[in-house]
This record gives structure tokens, sequence and C-alpha cells, in this order.
């Protein structure tokens, strides 16, 4: 049995309440003995004790009640619940009542205590619920009172020599005054209370539902990029190793004429491969809140990123020259995206630099952040397209016609690694003469 | 010399029958089935010298519960196992990293799909000698 979220929420409050009533009991305490101690005014101290008892046992009777509850019936719980409530606020009213009685009647302002009770129904209970036990409080407070005026119980002061009012129990103008407005004060307050009370709960129990639903679909959605994701690339995989088996004349030779023909469907399938995985990449980094992070050192990752493009500068006779600052240290971040985006800033770099060319990479710690350059003297990027760089499907006026296996892809997913990095990107380029992209990451993460 | 033989696991027959062809070329003896329950009767029959294992199934996750009921069966826990896949990118598991760990993923290789003919066989090269 799994338990409505607005459920749990009483359940909670309930057990706040049972928590603070201890409080309330060690409040009690507390006072009866200063009063009694430090202030110096008679008062029935052993009545006031055993009414401390009876919130004692209330309180561990709602206590093992709540878990009773929790254990045997869940089914029905948030009416056993408020039950539970009601028999709470009921029993504390009778005890405020007997404390008030024993601790000088309507004389004592510590009547007031009653709007705590009222106010606590007005978040816990129904409007209904709340209304009646505001009228039970302002019951038992009348006939306490009246009890007293009429001498039908005794009345105990709280008696110092130099107190004046000590008759106002008697006082039956006083006593009509001061209980109509508080009976008046009581239901204004209970109004309020559980109106705004009422609305909170239900803007609450309208958030819930739609994070619930939120939840749901965000589930749905990852097992659908997961299905297209391993469809797509599943069907692609299927033609591109059966085209292998083909161009590679695994199973003998083809005419040649043939082969020119699949040999250009094989590549098309590898570009096409490549292409979806990008995508796919990007869409999930698009929609995906989490980013692994952890501790990892920016010198060896650059390292690394260098080392597996050296064989294609190799090809070409390009000149890979580095510079890592010695004091690089160690970032928070997602090392795979980040080995990634440096890669491919690299092979972007051997891609559009000349045989003989150059490509620079430095690297260097500034107090709060890590610098890395790439730059190369290729063939640039028009300066008019300069901002259109990072943008998705995006391919440079001067490669299109040189490189067609390009998908306007890398870059972009490199801005939005960079991007959930906090980090920055740019570019400074002069056409024909060559490019240099710079990127930022901060040492440390801002929190979210 | 005899050949080595290979067990393919892929639900993929098109995929299946490619690697087939290339791994026989590279004078291997293979075997193939299209589910994990096809997979243990031949694995039980004539057990391989390298066991190879798609992901993602009939159930999203066949493959790694293959790998480990091989992994924990003491007659076949010492075969290797090469993992292929097409999911890494979604479920963004360093599957390569992983491959190592044999607590968490009991496989010895791993490759992404789809694979060059030249690169798998290097791989089950290294995996079976």
């Amino acid at each position: 049995m799994i338990l409505e979220r607005r459920d749990i929420r009483l359940v909670k409050r309930t057990f706040w309440l049972i928590r603070h009533r201890w409080f309330a009991i060690g409040g009690v305490i507390a006072a009866t003995l200063l009063t009694k101690y430090v202030f110096k005014v008679e008062l029935q101290d052993l009545p006031l004790y055993s009414v401390a008892l009876l919130l004692i046992i209330e309180n561990i009777i709602s206590l093992l009640w709540m878990k009773y509850i929790l254990k045997c019936c869940p089914e029905n719980i948030s009416k056993t619940v408020k039950f539970n409530i009601h028999f709470q606020i009921s029993v504390d009213l009778i005890a405020l009542t007997l404390l008030l009685h024993y601790a000088g009647g309507i004389g004592n302002p510590m009547f007031l205590i009653y709007s705590f009770h009222m106010v606590i129904a007005s978040i816990l209970l129904s409007k209904t619920g709340t209304y009646i036990q505001t009228t039970f409080a302002l019951l038992l407070f009348g006939f306490m009172v009246y009890f007293e005026y009429t001498g039908l119980i005794e009345h105990y002061c709280l008696c110092k020599e130099n107190y004046t009012n000590l008759y106002l129990y008697l006082d039956g103008n006083y006593i009509l005054r001061t209980y109509s407005v508080f009976a008046f004060a009581s239901y204004v307050l209970v109004y309020l209370a559980s109106s705004i009370g009422e609305r909170l709960r239900n803007q609450e129990d309208g958030l819930t539902k739609a994070l619930d639903k939120l939840n749901i679909q965000d589930e749905i959605k990852n097992e659908y990029v997961l299905r297209v994701t391993h469809d797509i690339k599943g069907n692609l995989a299927a033609i591109q190793t059966n085209l292998a088996v083909l161009t590679q004349k695994i199973m003998g030779p083809i005419d040649p004429k043939q082969e020119e023909f699949l040999n250009r469907a094989y590549i098309r399938t590898i570009k096409l491969t490549k292409f979806v995985k990008n995508l796919l990449r990007l869409t999930k980094l698009r929609l995906d809140e989490e980013f692994d992070m952890e501790l990892f050192s920016v010198s060896v990752v650059i390292q690394s990123a260098i080392n597996s493009v050296q064989s294609n500068a190799d090809e070409k006779s390009i000149n890979l020259i580095y510079k890592l600052d010695d004091k690089i240290g160690s970032i928070t971040g997602n090392k795979l995206s980040i080995e990634e985006i440096i890669t491919n800033i690299l092979l972007n770099a051997v891609k559009y630099t000349n045989k003989n060319g150059f490509i620079k990479v430095n690297a260097e710690d500034n107090v709060d952040h890590i610098l890395i350059e790439v730059e190369d003297n290729g063939l640039g990027i028009p300066g008019d397209e300069l901002s259109e760089v990072f943008e998705e499907f995006y391919r440079g006026s001067n490669v299109k016609n040189i490189e067609e296996d390009s998908t306007g892809i890398g870059l972009s997913l490199v801005k939005k690694i960079v991007d959930r990095h906090h980090g920055e990107i740019w570019v400074e380029s002069e056409l024909d003469k060559g490019s240099k992209f710079c990127i930022t990451l901060p040492k440390n993460l801002p929190v979210n | 010399m005899e050949r080595k033989k290979i067990l393919i696991v892929d639900d993929d027959k098109d995929l299946l029958l490619a690697l087939q062809a290339i791994l026989e070329n590279g004078n291997y003896n293979v075997n193939s089935a299209t589910n994990k329950k096809e997979g243990w009767e031949l694995l039980k029959e004539d057990p391989p010298d390298l066991i190879m294992l798609d992901v993602m199934m009939d159930t999203s996750h066949e493959g790694f519960e293959m790998a480990r009921e091989i992994k924990k069966d003491p007659a076949l826990k010492e075969i290797p196992i090469l993992m292929l896949t097409s999911i890494s990118d979604v479920t963004g598991v360093n599957f390569r990293a992983a491959a190592s760990d044999p607590n968490w993923l009991p496989a010895d290789g791993y490759l992404d799909k789809p694979v060059e003919p030249e690169e798998l066989l290097e791989n089950v090269k290294n995996l079976i000698n």
C-alpha cells in the first residue's frame, strides 16, 4: 500500500504536533516552577503538575495510536489520522481549561492560548472540524468562567500581596466583555486561518499532482529516447556492418564498378551513423538535468585528447605543438565530455588545416578558471559567420565543398557541454589565416 | 591449428550474419543465437573460446544479465566475454571503463556498434589469446 502524498503530509504534520507537545509540557512545568519560586506567587502547583502528567499520557497515547494506524490499516488513513488529531486537540483544550482554572481563571490572560489550538486545527482539519473544535474550546472556557462566577466550582487565584484585580472572576461586566470579544475574535481567526489553510492545501495538492505527472513523463521520455536510439542505431549498425563485409571483400572479390557504388553507400552510412550519434547526444544533453561530475586533472585530459588525434595530424604532416602550464590543477566536471570536446576541436583543426600546417594547444591556470586554446593556421572562418559557428547544423561556407564529412553538430555539442560546466567558449578567426578556439572552465562549479 | 570457436548472441539477425561472415573470414568457427535462452543452450552444448553479447535484446539489459550469469558459472566463467552495444550514448555509461570492473560489468571487452571489421578481429584476437 503506497500512501498518497496528501496523506503523507497529514501524517508528518500529526507527528510534528506530537513532537511540539513535549515542548508545551516542558513549558507548563517550567512556568509553574518559575511562578512559584521566582515570582513568589502562590499557586496550585500539584493540580498543575497533574495536568502536565495528563498531557504526557495524552502524547504517549497519540504517538502509539499513530504508529498503530500506520502499521495496521493504511487504507483509510486520512480519516483515522484526523480522528487522532481531534482526540489530541480535544484533550489539549480540556487540559488548557484545567490549567486556566487552577491558575486564576478569566483573570489570567493565558486564555489566549486557546488560539494556538484553533490555528493548529485550521491547518490540520477540515473547516467543519475546525469550527467544532473552536466551539468546544469556547464552551469549555465559558462554562469554567461561568461556574467560577456562580460559585459552583472554586476559584483559585494567582495571589500576591500587591495584586489588585483579585476579583475579576466575579465582575460580570468584565467577564461578558472579555468573553464575547474573545469568542468573536476566535471565529474570525478560524475563518481566516482555515480559508488560507484550505487554499494552501489545494495548491499543494495541485503542485504535487503536477510533479507526479512530470516524473512519469520524464520516465516515458527516457525510455523513448533509449528505444529510439537503440532502433535507429541498431538498423544503421546492421547496414554498415553488412556493407563492410562487401566493401572489404570478405566474401570475395567484387566488380570494380559495383564496388564504387557500394563504397559510396558505405561511406554515407558511416556519416549517417555519426550524425545520428551526435544528434542523440545533443538531445540527451538538452533533456537531461543530471550530469555526472567528478574531480579530474585537466592536463591529463588534454594530453589524452592530443594523443588520440596525433596520428591524424601525422597523416597530414601537421605540426602539433602544445604547452600545458605546470600549475594547472583539477576541476570538477564530466571528464569524458571534456575530453570529448577537446578532441572534437582538435579533430576540426586537423581537418581544416592544410598539409604541413601547425596546431598549437595552450592551457593555463587563471586563478578561478582554466583557459584552453587551440590555434591552427588552417582555412579559417568567414568573418560574417563567426557568430553562427556554435549553432546547430552550421557548416562554414568556405568548407562545404571541400569537406563532405561534416554534420554541423559537433561544435554545438561542444558549446552545450561547456555551458553545462558554466564555462565559456569563443572563436577568433581570419579567413585563410587560421582559427583560435578558446574555452574557459571554472575551477569551482557554482551550485546549481 | 584448430579453429577457435566464438558464440555470438544478438537479436539482430542481419547484423549477426555480417559479424559471422567477418569472423569466419578471420578463421574462427562461429555459432549464433538471437536471445539469452538460445545462447545458454549453445553455451552448455559446446562451450566456445569467446562469447560476444549484445546488451539490449528482449529486455534493455538482457546482455548484462547473461554476462553476470556466465561469470557465476564455474564451468564457464573463464570464457572471455566481449560486449557489443549501441546504447552507450543514451545511458551515458562509460562501458569501456566499466568493462574492467568485474563487480560492475562482468565483461572482458566492450565495443560500440557499429564496429569496423578490423577493430572487431583485433579485439577478438586479443581476448582469445
